[in-house]
């Protein structure tokens, strides 16, 4: 169990905090994925856990006990560098030691950790090898391992896959999960990439500039995104957010609800507005649809129509630019996909739709049926 | 690698009769010298008798004489080689001392920077004629042994206190070198795996031999060697601090070569001892070379 209270780190000569006021609570066993865009802190948070930077102010506490004058070694936390930091000069055997030998670790002892280790990792046959003649994937698992002889109860992972070719990846992230399972260990791991995050963690960390934007259970936080930082981070591509205001439109003499972004009416598929909203010009509103919701429609009850500036095909789907007058969104296409130039029109279904209020909070999601 | 890439480049036919010019300028001016002076070393040539035509074929007469009867060729090899040891151990201590000061920065460091490195820069000649006035009787390293109690020292006229005088100069002068080296080799080694033994709990002593030092082993092996070369060919500080005296207790191989050529006119002699050094350095280079040659060519990937 680790807390994070009121953590902070500013730098010398840099009017923002690199981490500002971080509040985090982590159970045991729990894995936690923090997420964000580079720079925005993750990494100052993990080196102050581990005990290589210290904090400006707040407190760092594992199982209730402070342990920020802890010495770095005997915190019992162990990190995995993103480039795995891995001793080249030294075969897989001494990297597995280092960690044993530099405590005077009677030598049975570290030998039969090591292998035991070794085991566990998959490189039992390479204990002899030299350390620069592995591959990245072995890499990773020789770093992990260093980390795992010395017992540690919390492992930090620095984008642990982010330098691993896409197979590797695949197979890291398994192992990754198999570790957790055998080990019951206290995982917290850094990524930028949020497939990587979604796929291992428990519950998921999203910070940006410095500040933690939402803590929230994996699969909740991909339903019901509560802030629009986050929105605009899940999902590739993002969700699309309309900025504007809801009104009762006469836009195409039929009555329905509007959202109007500048000079654009989107049509919605309702014809009351939800409870939270206000309608009119003053009423400054966000609105969130997903590009996978959206999809081509024949027919005069479309949300917006569009002419396809862009295709990116990207293997089984399509991501599709579509500009409506100085706008432009984007919709995911399977099969069919519209072609380049083409004049197309987008519905998606009432319960997909986002709202937020202008603070950028969650007011709900779906709109009401008809 | 693809065909078109420079390093799989072949050099057509016709291409190679531009390399003629260049091939001829370097036989006239690098092979032909050193397979005449190897002929010499062969024969019983003095300019002052005849000229090297006519002088008589002597096979390996006069490396045996140097190898097996020549005390004060041999005493020369030994003291020279007992200057590199002492100087070359200084030389990376107080560099490799110097450059890990130099990690984090402090006031004044670009200044003392640029300080260090200025004894490398300064010729030879006017570092030997500068630290020989320093060490004269009634010089400023005398006058500040005094202050401290000590009367003054005759530098010139103790073998021992010469011998010093010499490790001295060449340490002031040349340590710059391997503090240049040593500051470029540890600002190149990775931060993270010093963090990562760290972290597993290794004190700064074991993270420098076990992680700083191997990964620094090239650059180390590199500033040896070229210093090594450097030390043996070592003689106009020597030259104008002692002449190689009192006696000829300070004499390393250049400046004995140099007398053989030049006090005794003995060019043969001294040619068949400039090649053994050759061969001597040639082999102690190749060996100090072996244990890091791999490390150094394997990253070329």
């Amino acid at each position: 169990m680790i807390e994070l209270i009121d953590l902070t780190k500013e730098y010398p000569g840099s009017s923002q905090a690199a981490v500002d006021k971080v509040n985090l609570f982590i159970e045991k066993g729990e894995t936690m994925a923090l997420l964000g865009p580079s720079g925005c802190g993750k990494t100052s948070t993990l080196n102050m856990i581990v005990g290589l930077e210290k904090p400006t102010s707040g407190d760092i506490r594992v199982n209730g006990q402070s342990i920020v004058n802890v010495p770095v070694e005997k915190r019992g936390i162990g990190l995995v560098f993103q480039d795995y930091a891995v001793f080249t000069s030294m075969t897989v055997r001494q990297n597995l030691a280092f960690g044993l030998e530099v405590r005077k670790t009677p030598k049975d002892i570290v030998k039969r950790e090591v292998e035991r280790t070794a085991e566990f990792i998959g490189l039992g046959n390479k204990l002899e090898a030299k350390a620069r003649s592995l591959s990245g994937s072995e890499l990773q698992r020789v770093a992990i391992g260093r980390t795992l002889v010395t017992q540690p109860s919390i492992l930090l992972l620095d984008e642990p896959l982010s330098n691993l070719e896409p197979e590797a990846r695949l197979s890291m992230r398994q192992e990754l999960r198999r570790l957790r399972q055998e080990l019951g260990l206290t995982i917290i791991y850094v990524t930028h990439d949020q497939v990587e995050a979604l796929s291992l963690a428990d519950r998921l960390a999203i910070m940006n500039f410095g500040r933690l934007i939402e803590v929230e259970r994996t699969a909740v936080m991909l339903e019901r995104p509560s802030a629009i930082q986050v929105a605009q981070f899940l999902g590739n591509p993002p969700m699309n957010i309309l900025q504007g205001y809801y009104r009762e439109g006469e836009a195409d003499g039929g009555g329905g609800l509007f959202f109007r972004q500048g000079k654009v009416d989107f049509k919605l598929p309702t014809k009351r507005p939800p409870d939270e909203v206000k309608l009119g010009g003053n009423q400054f509103y966000y609105l969130g649809v997903r590009p996978e919701d959206l999809r081509l429609t024949e027919g005069p009850d479309y949300f917006v129509q569009g002419v396809v500036t862009g295709l990116e095909r990207r293997g089984f789907d399509c991501v599709a630019n579509i500009t409506v007058d100085d706008l432009e969104i984007k919709a995911l296409f399977v099969e069919p996909v519209p072609a380049w130039g083409e004049t197309v029109s987008l519905s998606a279904p009432a319960d997909k739709f986002f709202l937020y209020d202008r603070r950028g909070q969650l007011l709900t999601v779906g709109l009401p049926g008809n | 690698m693809s065909e078109n890439s420079p390093n799989n480049y072949k050099p057509k036919k016709q291409g190679r009769i531009f390399t003629i010019p260049g091939q001829v300028v370097s036989l006239v001016v690098l092979v032909t010298p050193l397979l005449v002076a190897l002929y010499m070393s062969f024969t019983d040539w003095s300019p002052t008798r005849s000229s090297l035509a006519e002088a008589s074929f002597m096979g390996l007469e006069n490396y045996k004489e140097l190898l097996v009867y020549d005390n004060r060729f041999l005493q020369a090899v030994g003291r020279t080689a007992l200057l590199a040891v002492i100087c070359l151990s200084l030389e990376f201590v107080l560099g490799l001392g110097l450059a890990t000061l130099f990690l984090r920065t402090f006031r004044g460091q670009r200044i003392l920077f640029s300080a260090f490195l200025t004894p490398m820069m300064v010729l030879p000649v006017v570092v030997g004629y500068t630290f020989w006035m320093l060490f004269q009787s009634n010089g400023p390293v005398n006058q500040v042994l005094a202050l401290l109690g000590i009367s003054s020292v005759e530098w010139f006229r103790s073998s021992t206190l010469a011998f010093i005088a010499v490790v001295i100069t060449e340490v002031w002068h040349w340590t710059p070198l391997f503090f240049l080296i040593l500051l470029s080799g540890l600002n190149a080694v990775p931060e993270n795996p010093i963090r990562a033994a760290v972290i597993l709990g290794a004190s700064p002593r074991q993270v420098f031999w076990k992680v700083v030092f191997p990964a620094l082993r090239p650059v180390i092996i590199v500033a040896f060697v070229i210093r090594a070369m450097e030390v043996i060919k070592i003689f106009d500080e020597v030259f104008l601090l002692t002449r190689g005296g009192p006696g000829s207790s300070t004499e390393t191989i250049s400046l004995y070569i140099y007398k053989l050529a030049f006090n005794d006119f003995q060019l043969a002699y001294g040619a068949a001892a400039a090649f053994l050094v050759l061969a001597g350095s040639l082999l102690m280079i190749h060996l100090l070379m072996i244990p890091v040659r791999d490390q150094l060519l394997d990253n070329r990937g």
